[in-house]
């Protein structure tokens, strides 16, 4: 009791701050827990561990297996329709990146489109895969998305060589690994 | 007829005194405002720390930001109390303030220690500042704290000495 008396004006002011504390918290919009944090948070900073542990833009099957799990970043399928139809990575876009390349109208739009979607979720990073090292179709689809010409609708200020992820093995070992398991 | 040099002496640390503290609470209610609007971003930033445990991050970002703006706010008004009454009010806050510049100084000396290249997500500059910033504008608030907690001690002294 002495020690209340003591340190009355202390508590007063940290029990007026955790009032006011909770009251703007319960006016918060975006999902965030007094303990722990929540799914969007912990996603952000897997995304950053990624980004900050990530020097090679060459990503391995586990760090793949991750990203899918996690959802962290938009995957983008940069094979045919049939292959993508056939099967694919969950949550991945198509883009036929060589109907891109051709000018074929409807395949720029349909990436103009894509790609826009994703810029305005926020995300600043993007994994492309193919069917395995010797398919240059996801090489194709990241210089396209740094082309600075504009044709493709100048996403190259939206992203660097850097935030353009390659999953090199592709589907051949993604497929296999799905198979096996 | 010749001035007391006392009150002369008296009048300029009293004027320090009203720096001093506008200084600090003002620098500690703006600091608050970004945080109490954001508590998203303050979290990740006490989060890239690494210095606390992850579940109370959100708790800590919730609360310490009111904190330091009623610590801001009552130090402006123990000002006015010592003024006009000779109150010690100011010591509360001044004392609470003293806490958390102290830490502060820990958890930013360890991010400096360690080397941690990250937006130190405190004070009141908009652009990115590196730790070692703020923990030396962290150790001049320090010290102008120190200057409020000692003002009794500093004014005896100077009463003293004539």
């Amino acid at each position: 009791m002495n020690l209340f008396h003591i340190y009355k004006q202390y508590i007063i002011i940290v029990f007026i701050s955790l009032v006011l504390g909770m009251i703007r918290w319960s006016f918060l919009d975006k999902d965030f827990p007094l303990f722990g944090l929540s799914e969007s948070q912990l996603k952000a900073i897997k995304i950053k561990e990624i980004s900050e542990n990530q020097i090679s833009e060459i990503i391995d099957l586990k760090l793949m297996q991750k990203i899918v799990i996690d959802n962290l970043f938009p995957i983008l399928d940069a094979r045919d329709l049939d292959s993508y139809n056939d099967g694919h990575i969950n949550s991945a876009y198509n883009i036929d990146s060589e109907l891109v390349i051709e000018g074929d109208e409807g395949e720029i739009e349909r990436f103009k489109s894509i790609i826009s979607d994703i810029v305005n979720q926020g995300h600043k990073t993007i994994v492309i895969y193919c069917w395995n090292p010797d398919c240059d179709r996801a090489e194709y689809l990241k210089a396209i998305l740094l082309d600075d010409s504009g044709y493709y609708g100048s996403f190259n200020y939206r992203f660097t060589e850097s935030d353009i992820l390659i999953y090199e093995q592709g589907w051949d070992e993604w497929s296999l690994i799905s198979t096996n398991n | 007829m010749m001035k007391n040099p006392i009150s002369l002496r008296r009048i300029f640390f009293n004027l320090c005194l009203f720096l001093c503290v506008y200084y600090i609470g003002f620098t500690f209610i703006a600091a608050s405002l970004d945080k109490i609007i954001n508590p998203h971003e303050f979290s990740e930033s006490i989060r890239v720390y690494k210095i606390s445990p992850y579940w109370g991050n959100n708790l800590v970002a919730i609360i310490l930001p009111w904190v330091e703006l009623i610590c801001g706010i009552l130090l402006l008004y123990g000002l006015y109390c010592f003024f006009s009454s000779k109150s010690n009010f100011i010591d509360v806050p001044n004392n609470i303030i003293i806490v958390m510049l102290i830490w502060f100084i820990f958890i930013l000396s360890v991010a400096v220690y360690r080397g941690l290249d990250i937006d130190c997500g405190c004070g009141i500059s908009e652009d990115k500042t590196t730790p070692l910033e703020r923990l030396i504008e962290d150790i001049y608030l320090l010290i102008t704290s120190f200057i409020i907690k000692f003002r009794l001690e500093i004014i005896a002294f100077l009463n003293r000495k004539d």
